[in-house]
């Protein structure tokens, strides 16, 4: 039977034994008996598989929900900057994670996937999903969100807004991170002084034959 | 009582033992779902990337099932009222899961993991078939071992780089990536 020790999780009907897996000379044997026939024990085997249900829970779910709190490996406490993009509860002005290449490439990656069926691929707020009926978002080229703190996209990312779903379950806050560095490369692509930038990117908009060129 | 154990399991194995036909490795069959919920729409038309909800499938061995609250981010507001989502709201209501059919599911002896077979650059299309043109899903490979192996046997065949993996549609093979496949048909790779 469970000890006490157990029953703090696991809400089990007294007599009922859980089996994770069956042991290795169980197998072979199994394996053997198979052969002859045997199948629907090893086809469908007595273990929780992911997405299965398992009667060892009150709610009936195999795949427990982490308890509150619970901090995954390799992650920060759950009220750090890096996790929640605020100080003290306000926005933290920069991004924690220093800007690269691959944190960039990583950001447009993640981007593409979550963010441009709304916001659009260049962030106009006119991806294929507000064509199709959603209301549309702010563009991310106005000037309060071109000036908004890097801790509050962060903030808009893990918690949603209005009408936007919150991604905080779904995206970690690394990945976060490096949208919000990836929104603020779109933000400073669409405002950049032709001036500023390097001679080959300049060429699309001096030389004339920048209609062949783009 | 016996009789009644032992009759199906005979029945089963007779079964499995015959050659098998499309028909029986449920090869191209389109299961009865709660939503009729269709890829073709999503990836077709919204153009939408198979890890918008498919989001362990990168890391880990299943590829996950999107919860209701994910399709909820865009049906909140898009087809809010339409009864063909009338499941999804009340799962994402009451918090319980929709009870999706299972299109794919390998004998529990088979150990399966898409993290592998993503970082080595086989893409969804090999093993699922034009997702993106799928009103409703169905399998488009039998999933018998020998269809493992035969890729197993080549495997530097049929791979691809970076986002292309997830793409649909003829896309440029990854002949030069420097990434390389072994052939791996060592029984234990797949059965523990
Ligand atoms: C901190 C909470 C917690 C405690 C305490 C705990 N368990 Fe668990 N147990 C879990 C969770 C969560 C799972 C599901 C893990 C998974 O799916 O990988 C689980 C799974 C199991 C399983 C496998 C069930 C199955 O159907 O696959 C067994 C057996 C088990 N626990 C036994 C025990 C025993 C014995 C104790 C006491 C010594 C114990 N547990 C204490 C949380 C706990
Ligand atoms: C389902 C559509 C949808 C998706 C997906 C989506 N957004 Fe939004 N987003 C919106 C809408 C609608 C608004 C306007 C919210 C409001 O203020 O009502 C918005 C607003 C914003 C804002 C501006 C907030 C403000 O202060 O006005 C930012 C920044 C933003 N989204 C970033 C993102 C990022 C980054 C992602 C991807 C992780 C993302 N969004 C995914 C629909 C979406
Ligand atoms: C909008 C969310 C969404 C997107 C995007 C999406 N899927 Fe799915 N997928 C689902 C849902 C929901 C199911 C379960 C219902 C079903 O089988 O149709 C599913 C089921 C599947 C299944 C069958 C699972 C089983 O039961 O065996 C496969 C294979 C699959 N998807 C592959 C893909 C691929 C490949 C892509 C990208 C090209 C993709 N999906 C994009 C939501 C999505
Ligand atoms: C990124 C936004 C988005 C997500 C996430 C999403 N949908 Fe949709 N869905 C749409 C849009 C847009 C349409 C099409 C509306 C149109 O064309 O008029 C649609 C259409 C549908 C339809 C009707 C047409 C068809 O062939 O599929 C169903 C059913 C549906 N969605 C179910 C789901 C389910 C279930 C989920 C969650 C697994 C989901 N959707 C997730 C945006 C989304
Ligand atoms: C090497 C072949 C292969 C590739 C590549 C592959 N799958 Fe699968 N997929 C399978 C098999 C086999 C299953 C059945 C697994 C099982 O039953 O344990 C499956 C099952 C699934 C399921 C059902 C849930 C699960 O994990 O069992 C989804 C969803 C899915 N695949 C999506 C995808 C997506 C999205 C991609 C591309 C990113 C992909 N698959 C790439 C072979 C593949
Ligand atoms: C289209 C090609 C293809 C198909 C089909 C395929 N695989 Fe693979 N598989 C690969 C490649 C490539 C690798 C990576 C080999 C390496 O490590 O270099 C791999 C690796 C694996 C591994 C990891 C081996 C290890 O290193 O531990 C497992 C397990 C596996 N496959 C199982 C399966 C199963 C089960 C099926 C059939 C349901 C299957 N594969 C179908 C191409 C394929
Ligand atoms: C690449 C993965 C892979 C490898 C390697 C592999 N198998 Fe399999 N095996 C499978 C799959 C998938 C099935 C399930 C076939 C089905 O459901 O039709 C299977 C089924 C079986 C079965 C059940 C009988 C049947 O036809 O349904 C036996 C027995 C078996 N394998 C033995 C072996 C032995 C022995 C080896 C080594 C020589 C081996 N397998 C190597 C994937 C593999």
């Amino acid at each position: 039977m469970f000890p006490p020790a157990c029953k703090s999780c696991h809400q089990i009907n007294e007599g009922r034994r859980v089996v994770r897996s069956v042991p290795i000379a169980t197998l072979s044997l199994l394996g053997v008996l198979m052969i002859a026939g045997c199948q629907p024990h090893m086809v469908d085997q007595p273990r929780v598989d992911t997405l299965q249900p398992s009667a060892a829970f009150a709610d009936g779910l195999g795949q427990r929900p982490p308890m509150a709190g619970t901090i995954a490996r390799g992650r920060l406490p759950i009220d750090s900057p890096e996790e929640t993009g605020l100080i003290d509860g306000k926005p933290i002005d920069r991004n924690p994670l220093e800007i690269s290449d691959t944190l960039l490439a990583r950001g447009q990656q993640r981007f593409q996937i979550y963010c441009a069926p709304c916001h659009g691929a260049a962030g106009f707020g006119d991806g294929m999903v507000v064509q199709r009926g959603f209301p549309a978002p702010p563009s991310y080229h106005i000037s309060r969100l071109q000036m908004a703190p890097d801790g509050e996209l962060f903030k808009v990312i893990s918690q949603g807004r209005g009408r936007m779903p919150p991604f905080g379950k779904r995206i970690e806050p690394h990945d976060s991170w490096a949208i919000v560095a990836y929104v603020r490369a779109l933000q400073l692509s669409q405002s950049a002084d032709i001036a500023e930038l390097p001679e080959v990117d300049k060429l699309p908009f001096t030389s004339s034959e920048a209609g062949a060129l783009r | 009582m016996f009789g009644l154990v032992f009759f199906p399991i005979v029945a089963v194995g007779l079964a499995t033992s015959i050659v098998r036909s499309p028909y029986q490795t449920e090869q191209g069959i389109v299961r009865n779902q709660p939503v009729p919920f269709g890829h073709e729409h999503h990836v077709g038309d919204l153009g939408l990337d198979c890890r918008h909800c498919h989001e362990s499938v990168e890391k880990s061995a299943f590829a996950e099932i999107p919860s209701a609250e994910v399709c909820m981010g865009c049906h909140s507001e898009v087809w809010r009222d339409s009864p063909m989502l009338a499941p999804v709201r009340e799962s994402f209501q009451s918090g319980t899961s929709i009870k999706w059919t299972r299109v794919h599911d390998l004998p529990d002896y088979v150990y399966f993991n898409h993290s592998i077979h993503i970082h080595k650059g086989v893409a969804c299309e090999s093993c699922h078939g034009r997702v993106d043109k799928m009103p409703m899903m169905y399998r488009d490979a039998s999933l018998q071992m020998s269809w493992c192996l035969d890729c197993h046997r080549h495997p530097e065949t049929n791979r691809r780089v970076g986002d292309a993996v997830f793409a649909m549609g003829a896309v440029e093979d990854a002949v030069a990536t420097g990434k390389t496949a072994e052939s791996k048909t060592n029984c234990s790779y797949c059965h523990r």
